[in-house]
């Protein structure tokens, strides 16, 4: 079956870039194993913001948010995307302290604004906070989206271009002839001059088979969420040296997680809750905001995601073979990224010189180890 | 009442017919036992109520007073009983997660028998969600556990044996019951009809039902069979129900309306375990695949009574028994030849059984025109307010799969977690994509099993933070980052 490109795996990254690679006239076929956003891109948080993030990911990160502000235009749906603000809290001056670096770091790689807020600022923007809470960084534009909103409207835009997507076929092994790259699937075979690597916590696997050393750690992403209750917050919470995030959607649930996780099963696609972590991270958001005591656990979830060595993404071309491009590995900043990473990509793949260098991402940074 | 750390050699959840022969058989064999039930006496569903009722459980019916047998062999039988008490969470070694009075506490069992019951099948149509409408069975555990009955002119809708029972209940009772609107029709009867014969050989179920019917006749209710449509209707709450035969239509007043369309076992731990269900194309719900003695493709893992195979309150208790004894031989307590010679009875008499439920299976199939609403703007999730419409979209934009339904339209999110919509969603993709069943699995089902208080969930941290739970960072320089998150 011929096509311009191939896209292996259809969470946010595959979605993206086969949608992008689609508007810039290419003929895309996308293959997928289960289904879209089976794993970190349906089961993260939402969360759309940089604070903590590593500072070589600054500037992509800015130019993430600006497409997030422009979700609407660019996918044709909001994607849930609500620019309610990112606040990252001070349990201690030491804290704060660090919360002034961070933000000094951040001001020298990107210029997303960053408000430092004293006591009194915190209560009025968030007055259910515990007391112990001394302060905080405030970022206005961040904010956060519908996970499996957003990919499904990725997919259904990509399909609207004529992107074909194949559900339900593991691609099994993938190998450069004369001169399509061959990706040999469950039951068909697919065969296009350019091949992209979305393969998220498989992605290594992949990029192996095309000549680049790399190796992820799989983990299992894990959150709880309450049942609606009344306002209790309302920016999207994090805290400094704590495991914790904590967001309100609109319609009065609270989604907790912050970075305690599960335990993941790459074979057989599935992953399962640590229960005592699980409540160790509930516990925490009921320090930080008591309030949440009253409320009821309706459901855990967990979803499997591949950490780098360095914890920064793979993005940009294979250095094993000519042809192939890869985007995975993004240490749980991807679905904050997707958006962008497929804008990005697809300007490489076309030819075309990328907004923001993407060169700090490049896998030859591991081969080079190797 | 439950203390944490336990070990016990058998965790049976559910205390209503197969539950209480279970601990029954399982006792008697040597096994020691504890009983997990959310209500606050044994019974189930079935028997509610009858464990502290004195005097007036004639009204429910000779089936009903016959719980009172089993009940006291349970409570002669030392399991130890948890109730109230609810599971909310297993794992695949057998441990449970159990809350009692305010807290939880984590017990590990050896072995499990599950006898969680039935629930409902939901029946969504337009009005449904109008104060005055419920379930027939919900209306049923309110008269048998509280004494509360409906006021006003009450009618029931839909299909199934309970609907029948009830109604008569509530004539013992004196209520005057207007309507029953009956969505079974000539088809369902003709297609029963061959099984029949067979059914009054094997048992009194047939003949029973013929009873109820015939005094609901005699007592003058409006008997409707064949109801193809029917609407609640009022303002702020019902006034009126609708209904059509073919073309048709009529109308009465109600002020109360008990829908009722079958019941379907509640496979939620099952799923939890990712025990692989299969799906009866009669019934038109999920089960697991068991052996004869109910056990699962879980080692440890039995399953008993109408929470895997709709079979009535006999059966269950029978299946119950063979549960309880199979449970005894494999934690060593009696040996195969003596597991076999307590049950050859009991497996006899299921093997009989099997014909009578055939014709009421047949006889009362949930009605094709009910298992999905019609019109786009009918509420299917309750919890989240999604209609059919938002669903009918999402499937014709290719979404044929109740998990990414439930993720991105939220339908099965809610607390009830799914039990009021999942069927009616996975009926929807049936119908619409021409999906068989078995390639559209049922919800996955994530802990808890049913929602738990913060307070009681946070307890299950233990005293000790986890390695990673502060994050490694000081002060050092003035340029510093940490890891992502």
């Amino acid at each position: 079956m011929g096509a311009d490109v191939i896209v292996i795996g259809a969470g946010i990254h595959g979605c993206s870039v086969a949608m992008q690679l689609a508007e810039r006239g290419a003929k895309v076929v996308v293959v997928e194993k289960t289904a879209p956003a089976a794993h970190a891109s349906g089961a993260n948080a939402g969360s759309i913001h940089h604070i903590a993030r590593l500072v070589p990911e600054l500037p992509l990160a800015e130019f993430a948010l600006s497409i997030w502000h422009r979700m609407a235009e660019i996918v044709g749906d909001d994607c849930g995307f609500r620019p309610v603000g990112h606040l990252k809290i001070a349990e201690s001056e030491e804290d704060m302290e660090i919360l002034g670096d961070m933000c000094e770091a951040a001001a020298d790689a990107c210029c997303i604004r960053e408000d430092i807020l004293g006591q009194e600022q915190l209560r009025r923007l968030e007055p259910h906070l515990a007391p112990h809470c001394v302060g905080g960084v405030y970022s206005p534009d961040c904010g956060y989206a519908l996970p499996a909103h957003t990919v499904d409207a990725m997919r259904r835009r990509a399909e609207e271009r004529g992107v074909r997507f194949v559900f339900g076929q593991a691609v099994r092994e993938i190998r450069r002839g004369s001169s399509d790259w061959l990706a040999l699937a469950d039951r068909d075979r697919f065969a296009a001059p350019v091949l992209v690597n979305c393969a998220g916590a498989w992605g290594d696997r992949l990029a192996r088979q095309a000549g680049d050393a790399i190796e992820l750690t799989p983990l299992a992403l894990q959150m709880a969420v309450l049942g609606r209750m009344p306002r209790v917050m309302n920016t999207v919470i994090g805290l400094t040296r704590r495991l914790l995030s904590i967001k309100q959607f609109g319609n009065g649930t609270v989604v907790i997680g912050g970075g305690y996780r599960g335990k993941p099963d790459l074979e057989s696609g599935t992953s399962e809750l640590d229960m005592a972590r699980s409540a160790y991270n509930v516990k925490a958001a009921v320090e930080t905001f008591p309030i949440l005591a009253r409320g009821q656990v309706v459901r855990c979830w967990t979803g499997i995601e591949g950490r780098s060595p360095d914890g920064l993404p793979i993005i940009g071309p294979g250095r094993g073979e000519e042809g192939i491009w890869h985007a995975f590995g993004f240490s749980t900043h991807g679905f904050y990224l997707g958006p962008a990473v497929g804008i990005l990509l697809a300007d490489l793949i076309t030819g075309r010189a990328p907004a923001v260098t993407l060169s700090p991402f490049d896998i030859g940074r591991f081969t080079a180890m190797a | 009442m439950v203390e944490a750390g336990w070990t016990v050699e058998l965790a049976i959840i559910g205390a209503g017919p197969a539950g209480m022969a279970a601990a029954v058989a399982a006792s008697e064999s040597g096994v020691e036992c504890l009983v997990v039930d959310e209500c606050t006496e044994p019974g189930g569903r079935i028997y509610s109520g009858l464990a502290s009722r004195t005097g007036s459980e004639g009204l429910f019916g000779d089936d009903y007073v016959r719980g009172r047998e089993l009940m006291e062999a349970f409570r002669a039988s030392g399991a130890r009983q948890a109730m109230p008490a609810r599971l909310w969470e297993i794992d695949s070694e057998g441990h449970l997660l159990i809350s009692s009075e305010g807290r939880s506490s984590r017990i590990a069992a050896r072995r499990v028998i599950l006898a969680t019951g039935a629930q409902e099948r939901p029946m969504p149509l337009p009005g449904w969600t109008l104060p005055g409408v419920m379930t027939a069975g919900g209306a049923q555990i309110l008269y048998k556990r509280e004494g509360l009955v409906p006021e006003g002119p009450v009618v029931l809708a839909g299909t199934g044996p309970l609907l029948f029972l009830l109604a008569w209940q509530y004539l013992r009772a004196g209520i005057k019951v207007a309507g029953v609107l009956v969505t079974s029709g000539a088809r369902d009867v003709s297609k029963a009809a061959p099984y029949l014969p067979a059914a009054i050989v094997s048992g009194p179920l047939a003949a029973k039902g013929g009873k109820l019917v015939t005094a609901l006749v005699a007592a003058g209710v409006r008997l409707a069979f064949g109801v193809t449509k029917i609407e609640a209707q009022g303002k702020e709450q019902l006034e009126r129900v609708s209904y059509w035969r073919g073309t048709r239509s009529y109308s009465m007043p109600a002020s109360v309306l008990l829908l009722h369309q079958g019941i379907v076992p509640d496979t939620r731990v099952l799923r939890r375990l990712r025990d692989p269900l299969l799906w009866d194309p009669r019934g038109r719900y999920w089960h697991a695949k068991t052996d004869d003695f109910g056990a699962t493709g879980i080692d440890f893992l039995a399953v008993a009574g109408d929470g895997n195979r709709i079979v009535g309150a006999e059966a269950s208790r029978l299946q119950g028994s063979l549960a309880g004894y199979d449970a005894a031989m494999r934690l060593g307590k009696i040996d195969r030849p003596e597991r076999d010679r307590r049950t050859t009875g009991a497996s006899r008499r299921l093997a009989a059984m099997k014909r009578e439920r055939r014709f009421l299976d047949t006889l009362f199939a949930p009605s094709s025109g009910f298992l999905a609403p019609a019109c786009d703007d009918t509420i299917v999730c309750r919890c989240e307010d999604v209609t059919a419409g938002a669903i009918r979209r999402a499937v014709a934009s290719s979404i044929t799969d109740s998990n990414r339904l439930k993720t991105l339209l939220r339908c099965g999110m809610g607390p009830c977690q799914g039990r009021f919509c999942e069927l009616t969603v996975a009926e929807m993709v049936g119908t619409m994509s021409g999906a068989r069943p078995e390639d559209n699995p049922p919800l996955r089902i994530r802990p808890p099993l049913k929602p738990v208080d913060v307070e009681e969930f946070i307890a299950m941290a233990g005293d000790d933070e986890p390695a990673e739970a502060r994050i490694p960072i000081r002060r050092v320089a003035a340029r510093s980052s940490v890891d992502g998150r």
